[in-house]
């Protein structure tokens, strides 16, 4: 993967205290995304995606949780080795975040501009009348309408569409060079969603910012992302650009993450999906993480070997044994209109 | 905005007339006699009669209502029936005294309060948190006259930092001089409330730090002192604010004992005189003037709602 990225995550452990001791529910999360690039992290609900954003921030409850081992590197820092202090002064600038839950991510008590200025005044110290141009500028550039007089409103006067684009303002007020994006879209109304979805990627491609999306709906990721990493119980199984994943998926669990989206599903017969839940972190089974789910497990092998994230062909990675031996061939595939649509324009950006 | 202050403050109105009523009709089922005392230890029943036609006690309960009422509204109180001044000179002259006790008190136990609130509430579960929250304990379930005892013995007999009793007014004895007799007497009366507000301060910090937004705060790189005190506090407040002002009728009633104990002439000395006394006009007084005071300060605290949660300022 050329050129160097500007995220890097390697073997990143995360453990959380419970009753019994520590729990890993992130093992060796591996990721990258390139500089003005846009990378999914797919997966169901406990498979650790969160989790993993949340500590390229640094916003991991202290108490309660710990990284025994891994790097996160930003060009080539290790944020790991940095303390609270240090990391301060990049969150803001290098690093943003927004979050699923628009509707409490405000604070009720100031104006959505003092919100947005603040951040700009704490990084660039700008005087409060720059700070609040500035704020205005970005409210204007997220799609706010009449932005100057809706900067001096409060957060509880704005629909969550609305409040969603607040916070996509206050994190690109200050120009990062990644955002983090948790579930952006998750809390809204779907024709919301695409909205929010198309501006983030207006975004992205005029202020070639990186952006991580972090989701559990393909659509989403068919819409907007480059590369997909999927996780499973707290592991990635599945690395690919998001045309190939879509066409020939290479991991059990991917495919059966895609016959579950709603496009994927025919007229008349039920929806797809794959049984079972994410196992928790205290009772992973032996063997691969997925078996006790994967319609394609082997006694003898899928039960028993530990299997590793191996690069397949060229820019692919998978974590299923049979794959990785060559046995599973064709996995289910879609290939709706979204994937169509999605290369024809990777298609188009490239060349 | 101001319509909702303005509609506060007519509320006002009918409380004082409930309660002047209230305190009027009470001084009326009390055992004793507002006439006999007037007359004086010696007094023969005849010059009982005529006091009783003089001060107006021989009408009907209503009309005595009605014109102590009317005189009320026009700033007279009546006289205090043993020293025969007038009730609002003797409260003018306690007030400040009384005032500067319970502003003491109060400044100190939000200084108090706050401080050790933030502490405890940021690190919930921490061996400061643990001695906050006990101290907070310990400041509740202690009765302010023996704190005040306490403080007495220690702090002004034995360290010999703080005068023993007494006042002395800014005018008199300067800042300073008005600080020292103040400050044991704000300690002792302030603790109570100090250790409400450590506990109300630390559940809304421990509640506020858990939200999104604080997580936003934080996200966008903002330094923890930020994050607590502009982010953190204001929305912890409003619960903080709203015992404050509870709290203010249980410290003008704590005054009542503290200035007892540091012979201070506040409101409380002249309360506990005039109810001994019997002196039923400047018992009034106080009880009007307090509630006054009472309503004030519950209206300063709903005017402080409409600053900490803007959703307010719209209804």
């Amino acid at each position: 993967m050329s050129p160097e990225p500007l995220l890097r995550i390697r073997d990143l452990r995360i453990e959380f205290a419970d009753d019994d001791g520590w729990q890993r529910v992130v093992d060796g999360a591996h990721l990258d995304v390139r500089p003005g690039g846009a990378r999914a992290l797919v997966g169901e609900s406990g498979s650790g995606k969160t989790v993993t954003a949340l500590a390229v921030m640094g916003l991991l409850p202290r108490r309660h949780s710990r990284i025994p081992t891994g790097r996160i590197e930003l060009a080539g820092q290790n944020l790991l080795d940095l303390t609270e202090r240090q990391l301060r002064p990049i969150r803001g600038t290098e690093l943003a975040m927004i979050f699923q839950e628009p509707m409490t991510s405000l604070n009720p008590a100031y104006t959505v501009g003092e919100q947005i200025a603040e951040t700009v005044r704490v990084h660039t110290g700008a005087s409060r009348k720059d700070a609040w141009r500035r704020a205005v500028e970005v409210l204007g550039e997220v799609g706010i309408p009449a932005a100057a007089r809706r900067a001096a409103e409060y957060p509880h006067t704005f629909s969550g569409g609305m409040r969603q684009r607040v916070m996509i303002a206050m994190a690109i007020s200050c120009r990062p060079k990644l955002l983090i994006a948790d579930e952006p879209t998750t809390a809204l109304d779907v024709t919301v969603q695409a909205a929010i979805l198309a501006l983030l990627r207006e975004l992205q491609e005029t202020t070639s910012m990186a952006v991580l999306l972090v989701t559990h709906d393909l659509g989403v990721v068919a819409d907007f992302c480059d590369d997909v990493t999927v996780m499973y119980a707290g592991q990635p199984v599945e690395e690919a650009d998001t045309v190939e994943l879509f066409a020939s998926p290479r991991h059990p669990y991917t495919s059966g993450l895609l016959r579950a989206m709603p496009q994927s599903a025919h007229p008349g017969l039920d929806l797809s999906s794959i049984p079972g839940v994410v196992p928790r972190a205290d009772r992973m089974p032996p063997g691969c993480r997925f078996h006790p789910r994967c319609s394609h497990a082997q006694e003898g092998l899928c039960d028993i070997v530990e299997p590793d994230l191996l690069p397949l062909d060229g820019t692919r990675a998978s974590r299923c044994l049979r794959i990785q031996r060559g046995e599973l061939d064709e996995l289910s595939r879609i290939v709706d209109d979204r994937v169509v649509a999605a290369r024809a324009d990777l298609d188009r950006r490239s060349s | 905005m101001v319509t909702i202050v303005g509609r506060r403050i007519v509320a006002i109105v009918p409380v004082l007339l409930i309660v002047s009523f209230l305190t009027f009709s009470l001084t009326y089922l009390v055992p004793g006699d507002a006439a006999s005392i007037a007359a004086g230890d010696n007094a023969s029943a005849e010059q009982i009669e005529l006091v009783r036609r003089q001060l107006g006690l021989d009408r009907p309960f209503l009309a005595q209502y009605a014109s102590w009422l009317w005189h009320v509204v026009q700033g007279g109180l009546g006289t205090s029936l043993l020293s025969s001044r007038s009730v609002l000179t003797s409260l003018t002259e306690a007030l400040p005294v009384t005032l500067s006790l319970t502003l003491l008190a109060m400044l100190f136990a939000i200084a108090a309060g706050l401080l050790l609130g933030i502490v405890a509430g940021l690190r919930p579960g921490s061996a400061l948190d643990r001695i906050a929250t006990t101290v907070a304990s310990l400041g509740i379930s202690m009765p302010s006259f023996w704190l005040a005892l306490i403080l007495v013995n220690v702090v002004a007999l034995q360290l010999g930092l703080a005068p023993v009793a007494g006042y002395t007014s800014i005018a008199e004895g300067g800042l300073t001089g008005w600080f020292q007799h103040l400050l044991l007497p704000a300690v002792a009366l302030g603790t109570i409330t100090a250790a409400e507000l450590t506990r109300q301060t630390r559940a809304g910090v421990v509640d506020v730090s858990e939200q999104d937004y604080i997580r936003t705060a934080v996200a966008k790189g903002l330094p923890t002192r930020l994050v607590v005190v502009k982010h953190t506090l204001k929305n912890a407040a409003i619960p903080v604010v709203t015992v404050l002002g509870l709290q203010f009728g249980g410290l003008v009633g704590g005054a009542i004992v503290i200035e007892r104990i540091f012979g201070l002439p506040g409101l409380g000395t002249l309360a506990i005189d005039s109810v001994l006394n019997q002196d039923f006009p400047v018992v009034q007084g106080l009880v009007l003037m307090i509630t006054l005071f009472v309503l004030l300060v519950s209206l300063l605290v709903d005017t402080s709602y409409l600053y900490f949660n803007p959703k307010v300022r719209q209804s």
